[in-house]
């Protein structure tokens, strides 16, 4: 793609969203905008090397990530999330679908979205947006730009995608309901994509918490169903997460799991995991895989956060090569 | 390598103009709505309010506090949530993490207007006493005390809980006092980084406490002007009482008909315990309605001295048979030249 297109047509707009929404402090509603926001630069880069490619790929990202609550007086009102990337990618040969070439540069939306909490303690809050999927235990730890992740695309197809939900945190329990385009980085459907999820979950502050999800969707033709069940228990400086998914592709069956067993320091700026992850999807044939993965993540100041992981293909489906594969990033927030 | 070096020198350049920042995405920020449900079952909405707790706070609390500085993820951007019953606050919320040998532990107190403990529970806690701590048994031994009674649960001098003050079991003693310790950081914290917000709500608390029908309060900026002064020098011909002016705060309670009902008058003296805060709530006819100490009275001595004055009218030196008296003079001075004054 030519530099000035890209420039015209990918950077520009959203960038020129932010900048907006970055120099409104400078208009007249400067000090309520200034009120309850919270605003950093975030800059990461990653470095990604598969045995099975002869070079190593690069991400780097460039963003804003902004928050902030709207009150009145008789309480909030919403939180606005604007979380809005450059990503430059550098022989990145495995990559997310929304880059075109292994070497791109695209505007990555992560969390983007408005999510209104006026309607008070039973009604629940309404999401509008860019929002992340409501399934299995991604929804509830925040793995967003980082290098530990639950296998969300691989099971679901999805991660994060344009629309809307409704969510709230009730005694007992919680929930977060979602009805999206289909569209990813993009808000329009695709071929009559749709992706719905939700999930019900007990409160994840406790040390165990359980959560039950549903999700359909239909993904460049592919329709997708699942039911899963998640759980964390921590012990100490030790938590054990394990996720169970059950459902169809396309008619074929699907089995995926999850274990993840992890150990902070008391400082709770080192984390160290290691998960299993399980796939399995019965068409003429059974076909299974299984991946482990182990990781590190070391936070040595509140700004910088340095991680790596590995992952080793256990098993395969038949048609792909097993490959061993080492990532690590550094990530700063300013 | 060209790219490796490049890369080098921009994170470089990005870590020289560090500040705190939270490591995490804010979009793991979640507000503890249910927490806040649990401790006020009759709310009915919370309103945020983000501020920068910054160096200044950490080093005060370190000073007035040692040796429970703020770890340096306490620093940033931290929000109270002001919890309310329609339009009205009930208290606060305030979420602040200890470190321990389970990792970190966060605690979400419930705080009263009058910035005492209301309750508090585990937003996260990774040790196996964690149950026993919880308990009523010992979450209401805390409940209703100030920064000051919190610190009156420890041994002198010591970071050890004196269990002939506080039950506890021994063996989750250590997490009691991680939790007091939080209790006492969060109080402060809460008045060092919330001062404005505190300020406004603690009068609004006081005077629905003593008086009826109050529609709102207004904090009177800079009480002590040139018009006080002079009518304390009048009143005090032979001699001030000797208390200073730094300390000074007031408000004056409006009715639903716009009428001032009274003003509650805050200034430091210096009493039994060292430097404490008294508040003087006067009605708009100067009569004494009550006195308080912000900080607990230490003695029930002092206290009854204050309290003598309670229902009078004091306008002369010739009323006060002490020094308390003399300081309540003092207030009522002061608040009837600020009726005259501001009622112009």
């Amino acid at each position: 793609m030519a530099p000035r297109h890209l420039l015209l047509h990918k950077v520009l707009p959203p960038l020129s969203a932010l900048c907006l929404a970055s120099i409104l402090p400078l208009s007249a509603l400067a000090l309520e905008w200034r009120d309850n926001l919270r605003a950093k630069l975030d800059a990461s880069s990653r470095a990604v090397h598969a045995s099975d490619l002869a070079e190593t790929g690069f991400q780097h990202a460039f963003g804003l990530d902004m928050h902030k609550v709207f009150s009145g007086d008789k309480g909030d009102i919403g939180t606005l999330i604007l979380q809005g990337y450059i990503t430059r990618i550098n022989n990145m040969q495995r990559r997310p679908g929304f880059f075109e070439h292994p070497d791109d540069t695209e505007f990555v939306y992560r969390i983007f979205n408005f999510n209104y909490t006026g309607l008070g303690r039973k009604l629940p809050n309404i999401r509008v947006g860019h929002l992340e999927i409501p399934y299995g235990l991604e929804a509830t730890i925040p793995s967003n730009g980082t290098l530990r992740q639950y296998q969300l695309p691989r099971n679901i197809g999805i991660k994060a995608d344009w629309g809307f939900g409704l969510n709230k945190q009730h005694t007992g329990f919680e929930y977060d309901v979602s009805l999206t385009s289909g569209g990813g980085q993009q808000i329009e459907r695709r071929d009559g994509s749709y992706v719905f999820a939700a999930r019900v979950g007990t409160p994840r502050d406790e040390n165990l918490s359980v959560g039950v999800s549903v999700y359909k969707s239909e993904l460049n033709g592919l329709v997708r169903e699942r039911v899963g069940v998640d759980a964390r228990y921590y012990r100490g400086l030790i938590g054990w997460f394990a996720e169970l998914s059950a459902g169809e592709n396309a008619g074929n069956d699907i089995f995926n799991g999850l274990l993840e067993w992890n150990r902070r320091n008391a400082r709770e700026n080192t984390l160290l995991y290691l998960q299993l992850a399980y796939f399995s999807e019965a068409g003429a044939l059974r076909e299974t895989a299984t991946q482990a993965i182990a990781g590190i993540k070391y936070e040595p100041t509140n700004s910088l956060t340095l991680s790596a992981q590995a992952v080793t293909d256990v098993d395969t489906y038949r048609s792909a090569e097993s490959k061993n594969t080492l990532s690590v990033q550094v990530r700063y927030r300013f | 390598m060209k790219n490796i070096i490049r890369l080098l020198s921009i994170y470089l350049v990005l870590f020289s103009i560090s500040e705190s920042a939270l490591a995490e995405a804010y979009c793991a920020l979640r507000d503890p709505v249910e927490t806040i449900n649990r401790l006020y079952p009759s709310s009915t909405s919370y309103k945020s309010i983000v501020k920068v707790i910054n160096e200044d706070v950490r080093r005060t609390v370190g000073q007035t506090l040692p040796p429970n500085s703020l770890h340096f993820s306490e620093l940033g951007k931290h929000t109270l949530y002001v919890v309310m019953q329609s339009d009205q606050p009930l208290g606060y919320v305030h979420v602040r993490s200890e470190q321990s040998e389970w990792g970190l532990v966060e605690i979400a107190w419930a705080i009263n207007l009058d910035l005492t403990a209301r309750d508090f529970r585990f937003q996260r806690c990774r040790s196996r006493y964690k149950n026993i701590v919880e308990h009523s048994d010992f979450r209401t031994q805390l409940i209703g005390r100030n920064y000051r009674q919190l610190a009156d649960l420890f041994i002198q001098d010591s970071l050890r809980l004196d269990t002939a003050k506080i039950a506890i079991d021994d063996s989750a003693r250590a997490l009691a006092e991680v939790v007091v310790r939080s209790g006492m950081k969060t109080l402060l914290v809460t008045e060092l980084g919330w001062r404005a917000e505190v300020k406004q709500n603690s009068f609004l608390y006081n005077a629905k406490k003593y008086f009826e029908h109050v529609s709102r309060i207004e904090i009177l900026q800079s009480p002590i002007d040139d018009l006080v002064i002079e009518k304390l020098n009048t009143v005090f011909s032979a001699g001030h009482p000797g208390t200073g002016w730094s300390g000074v705060d007031a408000a004056k309670v409006v009715g639903f008909d716009g009428a001032t009902i009274g003003v509650l008058y805050r200034n430091t003296l210096a009493l039994d315990n060292g430097i404490e805060t008294l508040q003087w709530t006067i009605a708009a006819d100067g009569t004494i309605v009550n006195i308080d100490n912000l900080d607990g009275w230490s003695s029930p001595l002092t206290r009854a001295a204050f309290q003598n004055n309670l229902g009078q009218v004091l306008n002369s030196v010739d009323q006060c048979s002490d020094r308390a008296a003399l300081f309540t003079l003092e207030a009522s001075t002061v608040v009837s030249v600020l009726l005259e004054a501001r009622a112009k």
